[in-house]
């Protein structure tokens, strides 16, 4: 062979400094400054964070109707005890004598009476599917019955207040991929770590391929222009964040695992002011057909990353909460009975969540259908009594700036829910 | 003299390749690279001179009798992982109760090896499809030491056969049973997890014409298809009916009456009924020419494909092979590469092999982790989505993967470069940058560069570094994360 190619040499190639990270501006984004905002990201609104709970979340356990005989009536082994139950390892946290928090759910409790957390109780999406699949794409969409609009309600709300030079970074998805809600004509961002977001080798050879890599997409011929694109500007702007020296404020800890992670970097984008408006976090685990425990175990585990991640985040935002709103969502809730193997199976209604620096109070909000055989969905499910899409579009309007609720939600009419404060 | 060279002619054609001299495809490959590209997990120096040598027609043939090609070359680097994959669920728990993550290594480095090693490629992406139609998520309970059994005795033997057949195989499956919970459903209040999934995702589709109350009596069908626990010694983990758990009461199902009485038998009954109905032929015509042709495939393949999959008895390999004979394979558009095809077929192009299997494991579950495409970990019973939608965010980490495979070792794998080498001096490349980065940009792609991916590329290796090897290598790099080799 006369080729004088080595193993030594290819090695040597372009990655000698393969993992060594880009060059940094010299201060972080995220410290306190005095920033003039730039022209091109004048603030809109609150920030929006949109949580996800994956799989069908059981919102009677978490948001528990100690009022009601038949809750108990209905889960031999899982209900929550009564707050004034004798006995009990752990009982129901009393909100406003009819409904408790789960126990697991504690670090939320000040927050709620603090006014800075709501759950809408029995709520939903009207569509009846039991489907998973099919219920939070409806949810996600912004759509339930409809199966040919295929953006996202948020991605809906971003390209209708696009304006030219917008912020490469105003919509993330933790993930990787960004989730269905933020499909539309911004590009989102799918991120796992921020720290990670940058190519390989060194500085200097990885702009000349980021250069190189912008020519040949240019040139494709299927569907991943805009998202080299959105990649590439990505790339820069989260380079200017500095998340590896980011702390979190007023003593905020956040916990090691995923979902944390995602909030915590969405707090230190957030400070950054690079220009997020919509960040999309799902946590998963919440088809609890078997063994979903009561007090204590499976959902409870799961509640508490939910707890302390939020918990984390609103102490860090501090009064930067003023402008930041988040909703937490789930398909759909569960049944009312439990079944054979001590879980409970797909229902219809559930509870969403708002965390927000400007609701009208705390608490439990919306109409409570009860829990009596004939209250219940097809007889067996907690009844919606609260559209989802009517808290949405309440947010939208009141606190994102919308004038867009009846593209972002077609063919609904949003009723005032009274959530939101202007 | 006009006889003669007629007769020259045809001898020439004689001996050329069936389909060799066929029109390209709109996207510039010829079918033979089409074929190459839809049926294997991509490129190797190996294939491409194979591949060349059997013509487009006996090639798909081949890989539509996966059991008469030789595969023995899978068997050494297979063999370090043969203990874990080998192993009965009762032997994994036995010892790795406290170690999950050496049997998801397994797991994750077998099946990656496989893709990237085997000749019966065709058949590892089916195990690939099946595997996510029958999605199991090894982070759920124990599921990941009932996994590699699964993964043995359900889904490998059972890809290329009937329908009903996998599909009743799935049903007894102790993963499946776990996963979904049917192992846990009595009835007293029968858990509804598995009876809808199997409506919804695995036969007939969330809109094939079933209602609430079918999910309902199905679940009671299932009542008592059980697992025996993991006190049970060498049966630990194994199918078990549970009589005592069954609803034996008559069930009414799609119309159809299951009588009082029937036990076991219900299960298999709802699986016949399921298995050969209309709605269940869509899904399985949709998802399949979604895998092999587009995202939205076109109405009229998936009408015809459905209704062969009816008239076949459900024939998975009869399904394949009218696929491939339709002129919508070949006029396919662009298909997004999954990460975990992505990673394989950068593997493969640069003839990368393992040397140290364990580390291997820990950096492609880490990789595929990363990626979001570790096999058996998507949580949800849908399986990793095949929509271009689910996986275009992810270009960096592509990027980065294609950077990192140029160094020629990933963690347990180097490239073996005497083989690349060899492919050059086996079609008289010159060690020059130009020809070398043409070349490659023909073999990755199947089909020449165009002048313009031909010359950003060049100019880009010719920028990065003086030396010819560093030139080469940066160029394959651009090539490997240029959108061109995104696509199947």
């Amino acid at each position: 062979m006369t080729q004088t190619l080595s193993r030594r040499a290819l090695l040597r190639g372009l990655t000698a400094a393969a993992g060594a990270a880009a060059a940094q501006s010299a201060l972080p984004a995220w410290m306190p400054r005095y920033a003039f905002a730039p022209l091109n990201q004048a603030a809109r609104g609150d920030v929006l964070i949109s949580i996800f709970l994956r799989g069908g979340a059981d919102s009677l356990n978490m948001v528990v109707p100690h009022g009601e005989d038949a809750y108990y009536a209905a889960r031999p082994r899982l209900a929550i005890a009564r707050p004034d139950a004798t006995g009990a390892d752990a009982r129901a946290l009393d909100i406003d004598g009819f409904f408790g928090l789960h126990p697991a759910l504690a670090p939320l409790l000040p927050i709620m009476q603090a006014g800075g957390l709501a759950a809408v109780h029995a709520a939903g999406s009207p569509h009846d599917t039991r489907s998973h699949f099919e219920a939070m794409d409806f949810m996600e969409r912004g759509t339930p019955g409809e199966y040919h609009i295929g953006t996202g309600w948020i991605g809906r709300h971003l390209a209708a207040t696009q304006t030219p030079g917008e912020s490469p970074v105003r919509a993330i998805g933790f993930g990787t991929a960004a989730q269905a809600a933020l499909r539309g004509a911004v590009t989102p961002v799918a991120l796992k770590s921020i720290v990670d977001y940058h190519l390989g080798g060194d500085a200097a050879a990885g702009a000349r391929m980021l250069d190189a890599l912008n020519q040949l997409y240019a040139l494709d011929s299927g569907t991943l222009i805009e998202s080299a694109q959105a990649t590439n500007s990505a790339i820069e702007t989260l380079a200017r964040v500095g998340y590896d020296s980011y702390r979190p404020q007023n003593n905020a800890t956040y916990l090691e695992n995923d979902f944390a992670a995602a909030l915590r970097q969405t707090a230190a984008l957030i400070r950054a002011d690079v220009g997020l408006e919509a960040a999309c976090i799902d946590l998963g685990g919440w088809d609890t057909h078997v063994q979903q425990g009561g007090a204590t175990g499976m959902q409870a585990r799961l509640m508490g990353q939910l707890a302390s991640g939020l918990a984390s985040f609103h102490a860090d935002m501090g009064d930067s909460m003023r402008a930041v709103s988040v909703v937490v969502l789930s398909e759909f809730g569960r049944r009312l009975h439990e079944n054979s193997g001590a879980g409970t199976d797909h229902g219809h209604g559930g509870a969403m969540w708002v965390m927000s620096g400007s609701l009208t109070r705390g608490g439990v909000l919306g109409r409570w259908p009860g829990l009596d055989q004939a209250a219940l969905d097809r007889g067996e499910d907690l009844a919606i009594t609260t559209d989802y899409r009517d808290v949405l579009a309440e947010l939208l309007t009141l606190r994102l700036g919308s004038t867009a609720v009846s593209e972002i939600f077609p063919n609904h009419a949003p009723t005032g829910v009274g959530v939101f404060r202007g | 003299m006009a006889g003669v060279t007629a007769a020259r002619l045809s001898d020439t054609l004689a001996a050329l390749p069936q389909g060799a001299l066929a029109p390209a495809a709109a996207d510039g490959r010829d079918r033979l690279a089409h074929a190459v590209a839809r049926l294997t997990y991509g490129i190797t120096p190996d294939l491409h001179g194979e591949a060349q040598r059997l013509g487009v027609d006996a090639f798909i043939a081949q890989q539509l009798t996966p059991n008469a090609l030789d595969d023995s070359a899978l068997d050494a680097p297979l063999a370090p992982w043969r203990a874990i994959l080998d192993a009965t669920p009762a032997a994994l728990f036995a010892q790795y109760e406290n170690d999950r993550d050496v049997i998801v290594g397994a797991l994750t480095g077998g099946t990656t090896i496989r893709a990237m090693h085997s000749t019966r490629q065709l058949h590892e992406r089916m195990v690939y499809f099946f595997s996510n139609h029958f999605n199991v998520y090894i982070g759920k309970a124990i599921t990941v030491f009932l996994k590699v059994e699964e993964d043995r005795l359900v889904i490998r033997p059972n890809t290329m056969t009937t329908f009903r057949q996998i599909l009743g195989a799935s049903a007894k499956s102790p993963a499946m049973l776990v996963y979904l919970d049917n192992a846990r459903s009595d009835k007293r209040s029968p858990n509804e997890n598995y009876a809808r999934e199997l409506l919804e995702l695995h036969t007939m589709g969330v809109n094939g014409g079933y209602s609430e109350d079918d999910v309902k009596a199905v679940a009671r069908a299932f009542t008592g298809w059980s697992m025996r626990g993991r006190t049970e010694g060498d049966n630990a983990f194994t199918y078990a009916y549970r009589r005592g758990f069954h609803d034996d009461d008559a069930k009414t199902i799609l119309g159809a009456i299951i009588p009082a009485g029937g036990g076991e038998r219900d299960g298999e009954l709802v699986l016949d009924l399921l298995a050969a109905h209309p709605s269940t032929a869509r899904t399985l015509a949709t998802k399949i020419a979604r895998r092999f042709v587009a995202d939205a495939p076109p109405e009229a393949l998936v009408e015809r494909l459905a209704a062969g999959f009816l008239v076949s008895g459900g024939d998975i390999t009869s399904l394949l092979r009218d696929l491939f004979a339709a002129d919508e394979f070949w006029d396919a558009p662009p298909k997004l590469k999954h990460p975990f095809e992505y990673v394989v077929s950068v593997l493969r192009a640069l003839s990368f092999q393992v040397s140290n299997e364990q580390r291997f494991g820990r950096t492609i579950s880490g990789a595929l982790e990363a990626m979001g495409n570790l096999p058996f970990a998507w949580p949800a019973p849908n399986g990793y989505p095949d929509v271009a939608g689910a996986w275009r965010d992810g270009l960096i980490t592509r990027w980065n993967a294609a950077i990192s495979a140029v160094s020629g070792d990933i963690g347990g794998a180097g490239m073996d470069i005497d083989r690349v080498l060899r492919l050059f001096d086996d079609n008289g490349v010159p060690f020059e940058t130009e020809p070398v980065v043409n070349f490659m940009g023909g073999y990755l792609l199947g089909r020449p560069l165009t002048s313009d991916e031909s010359g950003v590329t060049v100019r880009f290796a010719r920028e990065s570094g003086d030396g010819v090897d560093a030139q080469i290598a940066s160029g394959i790099a651009l090539l490997l994360a240029s959108p061109a080799f995104q696509y199947r």
